[in-house]
Parts: structure tokens; C-alpha cells; sequence
């Protein structure tokens, strides 16, 4: 324990201390020196994520594969990837926000800094090597984000999501903390390598630690929004302001199966216990999510049930991940963190151009609100083409080229069944995906035309951002992967 | 005399986390709700230390002060949601909370 | 060993039965007569003024949460504490320590900045608004407090109390 190596350890957490600390200047800017501006707020809060992408990518470029704090936390390629993508998350995210809040009512400073501290814990839960970090991380970002559920406080709809999302998160918390207790037990460690030590050769796990890892993927389920744990979801999603449900649909969803995809690479002797967990999951998942959302006629539910089927095809990558053969298994990795970007960027840009047309009084969600936009507003509307295009998996977007990505993963690592239930789901999902599409371009519209975007420049920006980035990843798919390749 | 096996202390916990469990479904109070969630934590870390020292490490005493922070931090913000809806909606009553639904 | 006790034993049943014997005895033989001074509650012989489930104002809550959260952060001052006195810890290392915990605090400090800055913890401008505010409902005069003696004739508190049981005071209510 010297010098030397506490620096080497504050270093490789540079990134979430530069957070962090600007987390606690902009708070007390915002109350004290700036009180009446929030653009100061919200641009120091971009300049933050922006500072923090910069060092992450610093990183995976001098491609240092370190841990630190005890081997509690570990940057490796699966963690920076992971983090690149939340900050591009939470950058897209700000930007949303900037004119919307002010629209909306709710220009708080606060929501900067909740936002800025929850991509923190859902960075920590990325590369948490140990499962008290994984723990605390999951609570930092699930706490911004029950508070940022509520964030219009006259509105009742916010506040019971955000009631809604606290109560049954916490629920599930204490589930995902009782399986680390249970593993803690089972094994005398909560450091991952050392469990995975602890665990070589054995083929069956004795009851304790059977116990933690069902209780552990309760917890994350319920996080990752995988049905059955699915039904806070649409009620969330629907309630939330909806910049905050574009950045908790990003978020939430990567730290989740950031997560996932660590505990149980390190769980990889007990496969034959958990894999028949996750593949009906799986299976679940795909089809019920797809069904469901079918029969919504809001956009925010229908895309709220859409992230759940999204969901299932991530784990179609975690059970492919099982397999003996190594290329196999690092591509399944690879599909999931290129499925990662595709959703966020998809899923930010749908809800990014609801959150564009929101009036001043009203969220923009409903199918009667986006009948007939393709005459009123043809930019928005066709930037929401693309988004759906890109969620039904059309070529050549960046959707399509995920699913065919984790397809190729599944055939390879011989989970056929689940790769042939993939692609017939995806089929059956884009019929709800092109009647948006269909209503939006060819139905009159059944609202005066003088409803004009109040959200201005900034939100555009991030829109037409995601936008261009799912044509340029589908187009050209392998700078891309030369990303996620790194993993190997 | 003999020590307490570490069996009936997780046995405790897992009784206590199950009550706790049960309270969460049945009641319709968030306050009580929310209390049974926190006798499931604390349930939890009964079995936390229950676990350390049958291995003989800190980490079990250390995980329960962690987790003990983040739950005082949960009360805080769930009783501000409750404080909250409160004032917009004047019941705290959870059949009463049911403007999203299908 | 506990045969000495046996003494205290029985002299705890003893008590224990004589009084619940003689309330049970009043309970059941005694009659039963209720008036509305008799059945309203008892406030050291004030009449009361309304129900005791009133609405305390907000900041109660506020206080209540902000102080969970400050009063938990101090139990990581004692795994702090601890491994600062361990032995073989260098000087400089101990710098480390306080400044690690430099930093703790002034984490918290930015929490208590904000609440300050807010001013949650400043009640009087909360009280200010009230008054600039339409809604002067909180301000109106509270009844002023009456004695049950004096002749403000009965107070509205129970439906129970039927006509048979008015009875004039100090007549000894038979008839």
C-alpha cells in the first residue's frame, strides 16, 4: 500500500472522478453563481461526458487492460466499450433535454446533475469487477433515474411512474442483493476472479450459490426489462418525461447487460444450470415483447414493449456466448456490444424526435398525435422513418446488421432453435414498426397543421446524430467492429 | 457453549427476507411497502454477516455498511416520490395509483 | 440459583392480578352511562379543538430524510477509522487517509451547500410565500382554547350519544 499505487488506481478511475466532480460543481453553480441559466448547467454537463468519452477513448486506443482497487474494478475492452456507449448515451441525452425542459416547465439544474450521476453508476456497473461495485453502481443509476421518472412534478402521470419504478426497482434490488449474499455464501468471495477460481471444475453449483445466481438474474432482469420482469416498463416509459425515457431506455439497458454478460461469463462452469433460465427467458422475451407491442397505440408504449423485445435479442447473444468454441464465444460478445450501439442510437433517435415535437403543454406520443406528420413536419418524419426502419432490422441500417451479427453468433455456437425464433419474431415486428411508418406518410392528418416543434436546434442535433449514425454503421458496418473487436 | 451454527442465521434471514417478501405483495400502503423492503434488506445483510464470519473476512461487515448507506439513501428518495405524489394527487393509496395502464 | 426468585414471582402474579381485578371489576359491574363530556377525550380538562391526525407541514418530512441520510454517512467513519490506526500505516499514507476523508466530507458538504442553497432549511420564507400567496387558509385564527366547564354548550364529537343519554351534570343520572 503505498503512493505509487493509489495514483495508478485514481487514474484508472479518471473518468468517473472527472463525473463526479463535475457533478458537485455544476450543483453548487446551479444553486449558487448561475441561478438563472440552465444553458450554462446543461453545456457544462456536455463538456463533462464529452471530457470523460475523451479519456475512455484515450484508453482503448493505448489498449491497457487494468485493473485497480483491488481487482474491484476492471477496465477492460468489454468495460470501456460499454462506457463509450453510455456516454454517448448521456450526450445524446443532454442535448435532448436542453430546450425540452425549458419547454416542458421543468428547467431544473438538477436533472443535469442526476443525469450525469447515474451514468456514473451504470459506468461503475460496466466495469465492476466484484459484486458490491456491481451493486452500488446499479443503485446509483437506478436512484437518478426513479427521481428523474418524476422530474415534472405537476404532472401526475410522471409521478406515478416515478412512484411505480421506485417501488418495484427497489424490490428487485433487494432481490439482485440477496443472490450476492447467497453467492458471497456459496463461494467466500465477492470478487468475480476469485469466484471464477473457486468454481473451476465444477459442473453443478451447491444449493446456496444455485440460489444466488437465479435471485442475481431476477435482479438484473428486472433491470435489463426482460420479460417476466417486465411490467414496470411501459408504465415507466410512458409516465417519464420523454427525454428522461430516451436516456433510461439507452442506460438503464447497456449497464444492465454490461452487467450481465460479465456475471455470467464469470458463471460459465454452471452453464448447464442458467442456460435454460436465459434461453426461456429468451424466447419469452422475443415473442411476448413483439406481441404486445403490436397492440399499443401510443408510440412511447409501443416503444417501451419494442425495448423489451430488444432485450430478448441481447439475450439470444448471452446464451450463444456458451459454447467451446472461442471465436464463437467472442462473437456473440462482439454482436451484443454492436446490438448495444444499434439500440441506443435507434431508440434515443425515436424517442428523440417525440421529444423534438412535444408542444408546451403536452408530450408528443400518442398515434393520433404523429398521424400525418410526414405533410406537417417532413424532416422529423423522416428521420423517424429511418429509426423505425432501423428497429424492424431493415437493411442497410444499423439494426439489421446487429440482429445479423447475433444471429451468426447463435448459428455458430449451435443454438439454432433460438436463432430460427429470432428471425421469425424480427419479421413479425416489423409490421408495427411500418404502420408507424405507414401512418406517418400516408394518413391525413387529423391535427391542425399549426403545431410547429418548440424544441429548437439542440434536440435536432442529437436526432439527426443517431440518425446518420444508423445509416453510416449499417453502410459500413466494419468501423464498427473494429470497435468491439477489441474484445478479443 | 457451543457457537451458533451459521446455518440457522441464513435460515433467519431467509425467514425474515420471505416476510419482508410476502409484506411487499400484499400490503397497499407504499409507506409499508416500503418498510417491508427494508426489513428484506436487512434480511440481507443478517446473511451478509452471517457469511463473514463463517469465513472469518471483513467483507462481509463492510458489504452490510454499504448496503446500509444506499438503503438510508433509497428511504430518502422514496419518501420524497411519496411526499410528492402526495401533493399532486392527494392519496397515497396504490389501487388509487392506476392512470397507466393498458 | 432461581429459587430466590420465586419470592418476586408470586408477588408479581399478585400484582398483577389485583389490578387487573379491580379495573376488570369497575369494567363490568360499574354502569355504564355515557355522556358527550364523558366520551370526548381527555386534554387536561380543555375542551378539544379538532382531530388529532392533523397535516404537519412538509418540512417535517424533509428533515426527517435529509437527516437519515447525514446521520448514515457517519458509519463510514468507523471502517475509516480503523484502518487509520492500523499499525505499520506510514506517515505519508496517513496523509492520504485524512485526505480521503477530506474528500468524503466535502461530498457531503456539497449535499448540505444545496439544501442551504434551496433553502429547505429556512422556514420563515416558507412562511413568507403563505402570506403572498392567494391560499391564506393556514393563517386564519385558530379557536381560541375553552374550558369544559364553562357554559359553551356541548361539543359535536360522537354520533353515539343519544338523547336518553343527556343528562343534566351532577344529578347523579338516575332515573
Amino acid at each position: 500500500m503505498n503512493g505509487v499505487n493509489i495514483s495508478e488506481d485514481l487514474y484508472q478511475i479518471l473518468p468517473l472522478i472527472v463525473l463526479w466532480g463535475a457533478a458537485c460543481v455544476i450543483l453548487m453553480g446551479d444553486v449558487i453563481l448561475w441561478k438563472r441559466s440552465r444553458g450554462i448547467t446543461a453545456f457544462l454537463s456536455l463538456a463533462s461526458c464529452l471530457v470523460a468519452m475523451w479519456l475512455v477513448l484515450q484508453r482503448v486506443v493505448s489498449g491497457d487492460n487494468t485493473s485497480a482497487f483491488h481487482d474491484s474494478i476492471l477496465n477492460d475492452p468489454l468495460a470501456l466499450i460499454t462506457t463509450i456507449a453510455l456516454l454517448v448515451t448521456a450526450s445524446l441525452s443532454i442535448l435532448l433535454a436542453w430546450s425540452y425542459l425549458k419547454n416542458r416547465g421543468m428547467n431544473h439544474g438538477e436533472y443535469y446533475v442526476l443525469l450525469i450521476l447515474s451514468v456514473t453508476g451504470a459506468m461503475l456497473m460496466a466495469s465492476a469487477n466484484d459484486l458490491i461495485i456491481l451493486f452500488i453502481g446499479l443503485e446509483i443509476l437506478s436512484f437518478s433515474l426513479y427521481i428523474l421518472a418524476g422530474f415534472s412534478r405537476n404532472e401526475v402521470k410522471s409521478q406515478e411512474s416515478s412512484l411505480k419504478y421506485f417501488l418495484l426497482g427497489a424490490f428487485a434490488s433487494a432481490f439482485l442483493l440477496y443472490g450476492i449474499a447467497m453467492i458471497y455464501g456459496g463461494t467466500g468471495s465477492i470478487n468475480f476472479d476469485v469466484i471464477a477460481k473457486e468454481i473451476q471444475g465444477a459442473t453443478a453449483p451447491n444449493p446456496m450459490l444455485m440460489i444466488g445466481i437465479a435471485l442475481l438474474l431476477v435482479g438484473l432482469g428486472f433491470k435489463a426489462a426482460v420479460i417476466p420482469f417486465h411490467q414496470w416498463t411501459p408504465d415507466v416509459y410512458e409516465g417519464a418525461p420523454t427525454s428522461v425515457t430516451a436516456y433510461m431506455a439507452g442506460a438503464a439497458k447497456i449497464g444492465a447487460f454490461a452487467a450481465i454478460l460479465r456475471v455470467f461469463n464469470t458463471l460459465m462452469p454452471f452453464h448447464e444450470f442458467w442456460v435454460p433460465a436465459i434461453y426461456i427467458i429468451a424466447v419469452l422475451t422475443m415473442v411476448f415483447g413483439n406481441l404486445l407491442a403490436i397492440t399499443q397505440t401510443n408510440v412511447k408504449r409501443m416503444l417501451a414493449y419494442s425495448s423489451i423485445a430488444h432485450a430478448g435479442y441481447l439475450l439470444v447473444a448471452v446464451v450463444s456466448m456458451v459454447t467451446s468454441n472461442v471465436t464463437a464465444h467472442d462473437q456473440a460478445i462482439e454482436g451484443a456490444l454492436f446490438y448495444l450501439f444499434a439500440y441506443i442510437f435507434m431508440t434515443i433517435g425515436a424517442f428523440g424526435v417525440l421529444v423534438y415535437l412535444s408542444s408546451h403543454d403536452k408530450d408528443y406520443q400518442t398515434f393520433d398525435d404523429i398521424r400525418g406528420l410526414a405533410r406537417r413536419h417532413p424532416l422529423p418524419a423522416y428521420l423517424m422513418m429511418f429509426f423505425m426502419l432501423s428497429l424492424g432490422g431493415i437493411p442497410p441500417t444499423m439494426g439489421f446488421v446487429g440482429k445479423w451479427l447475433i444471429f451468426i453468433a447463435a448459428i455458430h455456437s449451435g443454438q439454432v432453435g433460438l436463432a430460427i425464433v429470432m428471425a421469425l419474431v424480427s419479421v413479425a415486428a416489423v409490421y408495427y414498426y411500418l404502420k408507424v411508418v405507414w401512418m406517418m406518410c400516408f394518413e391525413a392528418p387529423t391535427k391542425a397543421p399549426s403545431d410547429i416543434p418548440a424544441n429548437g436546434f439542440p434536440a435536432l442535433l442529437s436526432v439527426t446524430f443517431c440518425a446518420i449514425a444508423t445509416v453510416i454503421f449499417g453502410v459500413l458496418p466494419d468501423l464498427m467492429i473494429n470497435i468491439t473487436g477489441l474484445i478479443r | 457453549m457451543p457457537a451458533v451454527p451459521t446455518s440457522y442465521y441464513l435460515g433467519l434471514s431467509g425467514v425474515l427476507f420471505t416476510i419482508g417478501m410476502i409484506g411487499v405483495l400484499i400490503k397497499r400502503n407504499p409507506i409499508v411497502i416500503f418498510m417491508c423492503i427494508e426489513l428484506m434488506l436487512n434480511a440481507v445483510n443478517l446473511s451478509f454477516i452471517a457469511s463473514g464470519r463463517h469465513f472469518g473476512h471483513m467483507a462481509g461487515q463492510m458489504m452490510v455498511i454499504f448496503v446500509m448507506a444506499i438503503a438510508a439513501a433509497e428511504v430518502a428518495i422514496g419518501l420524497g416520490i411519496i411526499v410528492a405524489i402526495f401533493r399532486t394527487k392527494e392519496t397515497i393509496n396504490i389501487d388509487e395509483i392506476n392512470l397507466l395502464k393498458y | 440459583m432461581l429459587g430466590s426468585y420465586i419470592p418476586l414471582l408470586v408477588m408479581l402474579i399478585l400484582a398483577s392480578l389485583l389490578g387487573i381485578g379491580m379495573v376488570g371489576a369497575s369494567f363490568f359491574l360499574g354502569p355504564k352511562r355515557a355522556t358527550t363530556y364523558k366520551s370526548s377525550p381527555y386534554e387536561c380538562g380543555m375542551t378539544p379543538v379538532g382531530d388529532a391526525r392533523e397535516r404537519f407541514p412538509v418540512q417535517f418530512y424533509l428533515i426527517a430524510m435529509l437527516f437519515i441520510i447525514f446521520d448514515i454517512e457517519t458509519i463510514f467513519l468507523y471502517p475509516w477509522a480503523v484502518t487509520f490506526r492500523m499499525p505499520g500505516n506510514t506517515q505519508a499514507y496517513k496523509f492520504f487517509l485524512l485526505g480521503e476523508m477530506g474528500v468524503f466530507v466535502l461530498i457531503l458538504f456539497v449535499g448540505y451547500f444545496y439544501i442551504i442553497g434551496k433553502k429547505v432549511l429556512d422556514w420563515s420564507a416558507d412562511q413568507e410565500k403563505i402570506v403572498e400567496s392567494e391560499d391564506q387558509s393556514i393563517l386564519k385564527p385558530r379557536p381560541s382554547i375553552r374550558f369544559g366547564n364553562e357554559d359553551s354548550g356541548p361539543v359535536q364529537l360522537s354520533a353515539k350519544v343519544t338523547e336518553n343519554d343527556k343528562v343534566t351534570p351532577f344529578s347523579g343520572g338516575n332515573k
